[in-house]
């Protein structure tokens, strides 16, 4: 009888929808043999590493570096910028005049949530992070007020990044729950909105301290960043790019604020969230959340839509809160090992867990990207739906058979393996810097072992066959 | 540079065990078979799909699978006005009470597609998933 009720709900709450909900990913599960030799893979590399670091002693990583004169570098600079102003005005046009029917029918939704939020963190993490100078609120942030003095910089310090921490949670939101972001004035509007906002924001307390305190985005790009080989650094008398080994700008001299802390939690919560609300699991947990608001009267109240936007914010909320507490557990247990406390081996150790959530990015988006970045094409070609047609791509169908089931899936399991090598890796490094060899390796078994849970959450959320919740 | 032969050295093994991995790939999975046609008679009665071939896991919902290159012809008999649309592919079939509906296509593309009804009230309805797993 329960079960029919909950089944009966969720038909119900998912026959809301109208138009179709964002670009569906079409992946098949991983085969559970792919699984197992991941798994195993991040095992018994976890294992390897442990034995060579033992006898290792780690020295600076080498890296590349090339001048770029300031005369040059000012011109590039300029160039993205206007660039990334260009796109923003684009996007915006397209959102408000153009075709306002299926997600990939305007611009506005396959720029945002495929090229931008997906496309552009593919970039930062594999290449190098573009955001800071393709930004276009902070560019025209920087042409309007200046950069000016700073303004209450002190005062603000004790924020840290915890006011980008909530504008992250808002972000999230409406990415993962709102069920009409890729109705294009409406995501159009809430651009438009977050805009002023921004502006509002460096206007009272200048683009610098807007950008170190509340920027979430360039946040998150810089974090892909720092895993990127490539990075550039401003002196008087120009710009260096730097070629680094992957993963080695996570390297931390010190260890991050306890709010930086808490934003990359929430990212690794909220990445891993956009898996686990496609599962089966999830699927069925729902179904008892939604069973339980029915019981109190809740659905009868505010509708189905309402009661599935609910369920779907408190798990957006309670995946990092979950993550959080675990990470803190375990985090706990290794200061004891190492005779520091909780919170400082949790900020140490923080940094060396994100090339986990870029390998999990990677393979969880790579077909999204391929197939539904496709979308994009057409659009870029006549993007006011004005019947033009500027590089000829006008009604070119997404080809769904761009990649084979199998590149994915060796991909994934790659990516995933990769991004753990690089955690143990980095976690191993930072432990080796003030004790060396078999003694770091041991003080460090329950990071390694959170690492190889993490991993596997990952691998498994890949496995599960993909079901849609609306 | 042990820095640097150390990290050589989890690269080497990371290659090793992706080319296992390629080594154990299941024999079947590769085995090239002439694509068969596969003909099957679905019946959708009040939203819920029923029809030989179908699996229906413990979690999750019910699945048809086939593999890349398969012919696929699927009858449909409903018991109201729907249409029926397959995603990925982009297949649309009107399906109406006493009639049959079909929907023909060959399985070019690998992936989890999912079958939706949109009925006269306008509301859609995932009611299976269509898997093509690679030959």
């Amino acid at each position: 009888m329960r079960i029919a009720l909950t089944l009966t709900l969720l038909a119900a709450s998912g026959s809301g929808a109208e138009a179709h909900a964002f670009a569906q990913r079409y992946d098949l599960p991983l085969p559970l043999w792919h699984y197992i030799a991941g798994a195993g893979a991040s095992v018994a590399l976890s294992v390897i590493a442990a034995a060579l670091f033992a006898r290792l002693n780690l020295r600076p990583a080498p890296s590349l570096r090339l001048r770029v004169s300031r005369g040059l570098a000012l011109w590039l600079e300029a160039a993205l910028r206007l660039l990334g102003v260009a796109c923003l005005a684009l996007l915006l046009a397209a959102g408000f005049l153009g075709d306002q029917g299926d997600w990939d029918s305007n611009l506005l939704p396959v720029g945002v949530w495929v090229l931008w939020w997906v496309g552009l963190a593919f970039l930062a993490a594999l290449v190098a992070d573009l955001w800071p100078v393709l930004d276009p609120w902070r560019s025209i942030g920087l042409w309007v007020f200046g950069r000016g003095p700073p303004r209450d910089g002190r005062g603000l310090a004790t924020f840290g990044v915890w006011p980008a921490v909530l504008l992250f949670v808002v972000f999230a939101w409406a990415e993962l729950v709102w069920t009409e972001n890729a109705v294009p004035h409406k995501l159009a509007l809430l651009i438009v909105a977050g805009s002023l906002f921004t502006w509002a924001g460096m206007a009272l307390m200048g683009v610098d301290a807007w950008r170190r305190h509340c920027d979430a985005f360039g946040l998150f790009f810089g974090l892909f960043g720092r895993f990127a080989p490539l990075t550039g650094r401003r002196d008087a008398h120009g710009v260096t790019l730097v070629l680094r080994p992957y993963g080695t700008g996570l390297k931390q001299d010190e260890p991050p604020s306890t709010s930086v802390m808490a934003f990359v939690i929430l990212l690794l919560g909220s990445v891993a969230f956009d898996g686990i609300n496609e599962t089966p699991f999830w699927e069925s947990l729902t179904g008892l959340i939604l069973g339980s608001l029915y019981d109190i009267g809740f659905v009868t109240a505010f509708g189905y839509g309402a009661a599935g936007a609910l369920t779907k914010t408190f798990g957006m909320l309670a995946t990092p809160l979950v993550f959080a507490l675990i990470y803190l557990c375990v985090s706990a247990l290794t200061g004891r090992l190492c005779g520091q406390s909780a919170l400082l081996t949790a900020r140490c150790h923080v940094l060396s867990l994100t090339p986990i959530a870029i390998g999990y990015h990677l393979a969880h988006y790579l077909s999204y990207l391929l197939i539904q970045g496709q979308a994009a094409l057409p659009l870029l070609s006549d993007p006011l739906n004005l019947g033009w047609d500027l590089f000829g791509w006008r009604g070119r169908e997404i080809d769904i058979g761009v990649v084979d089931a199998r590149f994915i899936w060796f991909s994934a399991v790659g990516a995933i393996i990769a991004g753990h090598v690089a955690a143990v890796f980095l976690g191993h490094r930072d432990g080796l810097r003030d004790s060396s060899g078999w003694a770091a390796v041991q003080r460090q078994w329950p990071m390694s072992v959170l690492m190889i849970l993490y991993t596997m959450l990952s691998l498994w959320t890949l496995s599960q066959p993909i079901v849609e919740v609306r | 540079m042990t820095h640097i032969a150390g990290l050589s050295r989890l690269a080497c093994i990371f290659l090793a065990l992706t080319m296992l991995m390629h080594l154990i790939t299941p024999i079947d999975l590769l085995a090239q078979q002439p694509a068969p046609a596969r003909k099957l008679d679905l019946i959708i009665r009040n939203a819920h799909v029923t029809g030989e071939d179908i699996a229906r896991p413990a979690q999750g919902a019910p699945t048809l699978r086939f593999r890349s290159g398969d012919q696929i012809d699927i009858n449909w008999t409903v018991d109201a006005v729907m249409d029926l649309h397959l995603h990925g592919y982009r297949l649309d079939v009107r399906a109406m009470p006493g009639g049959r509906a079909l929907m023909a296509f060959r399985a070019r593309a690998t992936g989890r597609f999912p079958l939706e009804t949109h009925d006269a009230q306008g509301r859609h309805r995932t009611i299976l998933y269509i898997e093509v797993h690679p030959r």
